[in-house]
């Protein structure tokens, strides 16, 4: 979809002011305007390009002909810029073709420079509504780019931290845990916050989150916590209790996915009161257990708790 | 239970202190009734807690009052003879301004100034902590303040930062109203952060003083089509560091005798 060279308008763009450009676009109108039509509906034209000749084409005669790409950009960009609600813009359409046209504006928009906030606001909201709405979940790697990019830019990026972690999918987890490696330093600085990763094992090149994200996947969770709610916020936890007993949870609300049995009940009732540590250090234990040998795992359920940590401890180093 | 020094305290010996009703009573009760212990190195580390939670309040009463717009962060506007706006729609401290007339323009020139309700929750911060210091030491205090909600915050106020599980709530916590199911295209309603004013009343920048059920019933219509889940009350709550801004209070009033 997006052609790196760019079509003659994104040449255009780049070459020249946002005034200069949009006057030499309203210039192709008057004397060329079949050409300018075909540029404009070019498949292959960016997004960010597009933006900027908004207002230019609305008050043109070519805004009749443009084609069904174009026209729902408009609809969608109003509708963004105008505040409504995500549920009034089911006007613009109602076909499943509307994806492709947010796919466009993200895909070939996302990583633009030197455009103001209105659009940045427009790319938000598009990216927002492409998980959240549609639920469309292939953009996960652009967003966290487009995340770093403007941190270290110094702009804003709490809406787009919120709208990834919103969709508590646990691909992104991974996604954003490969800037805790980053050459840029402001990017593993955010990535440590996002993810809770302590930067000391990143500085000594001890960087196993992805090992630790293995392990710890399935009894993952997001939290719903936010930016807005905290300066550290803990965007998702692992629920230490599935993880003991080996059950899978829900990434959307932590809980285990199939019921317990009254087994794994009691075996809960067993770990109430249990210190943070000790919860830590056993139900990594179960996990490396289960994995080895699970009939050495169900013996060992089956311990008291004091007998279970103080296996749990000799045959782990007492290393959490 | 409140100890003093290891020495339990009745509300009785504090009822000529505090007038009946006022907010300070209002948190003793609370806090000699929990059954969580609460140690205090000296009846003053107390009185200055009790000092801080009503300034709090009062500070969200004033901020209420001052015109003070809701912006999202795009569109945050400040008094630039005082701050400069950042590209993140934050407020920095201008170089050669004074603290306290910087924060005190808020209060006074609220109509200038336009943010979202974190942020609001920090001015209520500042402006508690310039009624108790004096002008001379908040603005040694606090020389460089950047306001962005919870983020690049002053090292002196970093704990508001954090929510935690408390064993009660008290006047002058800060709180958070969370909407799970908040439009997709409206996340400046993802919650509402707001400042216990006592008696069952919060003060949310944008909505004003109110009860919990009013917060929740405006949260839950800003939310999306299918929204399941009802926006809620979270148990958590921030303070400040009572016990360090209390010493630096203590430290202040000797060095000026």
């Amino acid at each position: 979809m997006n052609n790196s060279n760019g079509t003659v308008l994104d040449k255009m763009k780049l070459n020249m002011s946002a005034e200069n450009f949009k006057e030499k676009f309203n210039q192709m109108v008057q004397l060329e305007k079949q050409k300018s039509i075909h540029f404009i509906n070019h498949s292959e034209l960016k997004f960010s390009t597009f933006f900027l000749l908004i207002e230019e084409i609305e008050y043109s005669e070519i805004f009749p002909r443009m084609n069904y790409r174009n026209r729902i950009a408009i609809k969608i960009i109003h509708s963004i810029q105008q505040r409504l609600y995500a549920h009034e813009i089911n006007y613009i359409a109602s076909d499943k073709k509307i994806i492709q046209v947010f796919l466009w504006m993200f895909k070939t928009g996302y990583l633009e420079n030197e455009m103001q906030e209105d659009y940045d606001v427009v790319i938000d909201g598009v990216a927002s509504l492409l998980i959240q709405k549609f639920h469309y979940k292939g953009i996960f790697h652009e967003l966290a780019e487009l995340i770093f990019k403007r941190n270290r830019e110094g702009r804003y990026i709490h809406d787009l931290v919120w709208i990834i972690f919103h969709s508590k999918d646990i691909k992104i987890l991974r996604i954003l845990g490969k800037y805790l490696k980053s050459e840029h330093v402001k990017d593993r600085t955010l990535a440590s916050k996002l993810l809770r990763y302590d930067m000391t094992k990143i500085q000594t090149k001890d960087s196993s989150y992805e090992e630790w994200l293995s392990q710890n996947k399935q009894y993952i969770y997001f939290t719903g916590e936010s930016l807005q709610l905290a300066s550290e916020p803990r965007f998702y936890r692992v629920n230490l209790e599935a993880k003991y007993l080996n059950k899978k949870v829900s990434h959307a609300n932590g809980r285990t996915i199939n019921s317990l049995s009254l087994y794994e009940k009691d075996n809960c009732e067993k770990i109430k009161n249990i210190t943070c540590v000790d919860m830590e250090l056993i139900s990594r234990y179960s996990v490396i257990l289960h994995d080895k040998n699970i009939y050495s795992w169900r013996k060992w359920m089956g311990y008291e708790l004091k007998e279970q940590i103080e296996i749990a401890k000799k045959d782990l180093g007492g290393v959490i | 239970m409140i100890l003093i020094n290891n020495t339990p305290i009745q509300i009785e010996e504090w009822n000529s202190r505090y007038p009946d009703k006022s907010l300070e009573r209002e948190v003793l009760e609370i806090l000699i009734h929990s059954e969580e212990v609460y140690f205090y190195e000296s009846i003053e580390d107390l009185e200055f807690e009790l000092l801080l939670r009503k300034e709090i309040v009062h500070s969200a009463d004033r901020l209420n009052k001052s015109g003070l717009k809701f912006k999202v962060f795009r569109e945050s506007i400040c008094n630039e003879k005082y701050w400069e706006r950042m590209n993140n729609g934050g407020f920095q401290l201008k170089k050669q301004v004074k603290a306290n007339e910087a924060i005190g323009d808020i209060y006074e020139n609220g109509l200038k100034y336009g943010t979202e309700c974190a942020t609001a929750i920090l001015i209520v911060y500042y402006g508690a902590l310039l009624s108790i210091y004096t002008e001379e030491q908040f603005n040694t205090f606090f020389s460089d303040i950047i306001i962005m909600n919870w983020h690049l915050i002053h090292p002196l106020l970093k704990e508001v930062g954090l929510v935690n599980i408390v064993s009660e709530h008290l006047p002058g916590d800060r709180r958070y109203f969370i909407n799970p199911d908040v439009d997709p295209l409206h996340p400046e309603w993802q919650g509402e952060n707001v400042i216990d004013m006592g008696n069952g009343i919060y003060y949310g920048h944008g909505a004003g003083k109110k009860s919990a059920k009013w917060f929740i019933d405006k949260l839950n219509k800003l939310r999306k089509e299918d929204a399941k889940i009802s926006a809620y009350f979270m148990e958590e709550a921030g303070r400040p560091n009572i016990y360090n801004l209390g010493k630096l209070y203590a430290q202040s009033i000797i060095e000026s005798i």
